[in-house]
């Protein structure tokens, strides 16, 4: 996938795996693999990125002796995934546009 | 590698390279192989999944959201203090050089000013021992002497303004670098 295009997508696709249930990096990265090729490193600024707009929220709890950060979805998270979807629609217009529709 | 020598090794690179939030990655990391192994990898194939470790600190420094010591600073620092023995006795000899030019200036001032007032008081006496002919002559000389005194009195003033002007400029100009 183009670069451009999967960097604007990848922070969606973190909100929208957090939604589904709260998770932790190995986790997403395992599970958006297969989806969008996301891989531990270009996870990091993503997570720290969503953070920052307060659109997730962290907690480290112990697992098997250690501590492990899970990740949950905000009310904010949850709106700007639905503007997303939102502008969805317009790119649809643009995808419609570009196969000669 | 282990898990251990992987992470120490990412460390140093960090920090060499002058990554502040290192720990934060450290963390996230050292999380992110504790999956892996739990999900069955071999310590001795973290290189094969993670890269090496010079690899990820490349990565890590190419991120969005790596904080990295401003190197600059440091450098012009180190600079100067390198170049203490050139430029200390540069600046020291423009220093003298300076002194020197406003002191001889002073000095030839003052030289003619008083030489020029003593061949003025003393024309008359030569007037009336020697003759009128020397005496006119002492006359006019004594006055070539206090013009001379009052140009070399003038470009004293103007040196040291232009000095003082341009030791101001230079320390103002230093501020704006700093602020």
């Amino acid at each position: 996938m183009n670069s451009q295009l999967k960097k604007g997508l990848i922070d969606v696709c973190v909100l929208a795996e957090i939604k589904r249930q709260e998770s932790y990096g190995y986790a997403i990265v395992t599970d958006l693999q297969e989806l969008i090729n996301v891989s531990e490193s270009t996870l990091y600024p993503v997570l720290k990125r969503l953070l920052a707009k307060k659109y997730i929220a962290s907690e480290s709890r112990e697992y098997n002796g250690r501590n492990r950060k899970y990740y949950t979805i905000t009310e904010a998270g949850e709106n700007s995934m639905d503007d997303f979807l939102i502008e969805w629609n317009q790119v649809e217009k643009v995808v419609d546009f570009i196969k000669g529709k | 590698m282990t898990k251990d020598d992987y992470l120490a090794q990412v460390l140093i690179y960090m920090k060499k390279y002058g990554v502040i939030n290192y720990q934060s990655y450290i963390d996230y990391y050292e999380e992110y192989i504790d999956d892996l192994i739990d999900n069955g990898l071999e310590e001795t194939d973290l290189l094969k999944t993670l890269g090496t470790p010079k690899k990820l600190m490349l990565k890590i420094l190419s991120d969005d959201d790596v904080q990295v010591k401003s190197p600059k600073r440091g450098i012009v620092t180190v600079a100067l203090l390198l170049g203490i023995p050139v430029w200390a006795p540069m600046l020291l000899a423009l220093f003298i050089i300076g002194l020197v030019l406003i002191l001889t200036l002073g000095i030839c001032t003052i030289v003619f000013g008083v030489s020029g007032i003593w061949t003025l008081i003393v024309f008359p006496i030569a007037l009336v021992k020697i003759g009128i002919a020397y005496g006119l002559l002492q006359f006019g000389v004594s006055f070539i002497m206090l013009g001379a005194s009052l140009l070399l009195e003038q470009i004293t003033v103007t040196v040291v303004n232009g000095m003082l002007y341009a030791a101001q400029k230079m320390v103002a100009h230093k501020q704006i670098m700093r602020g």
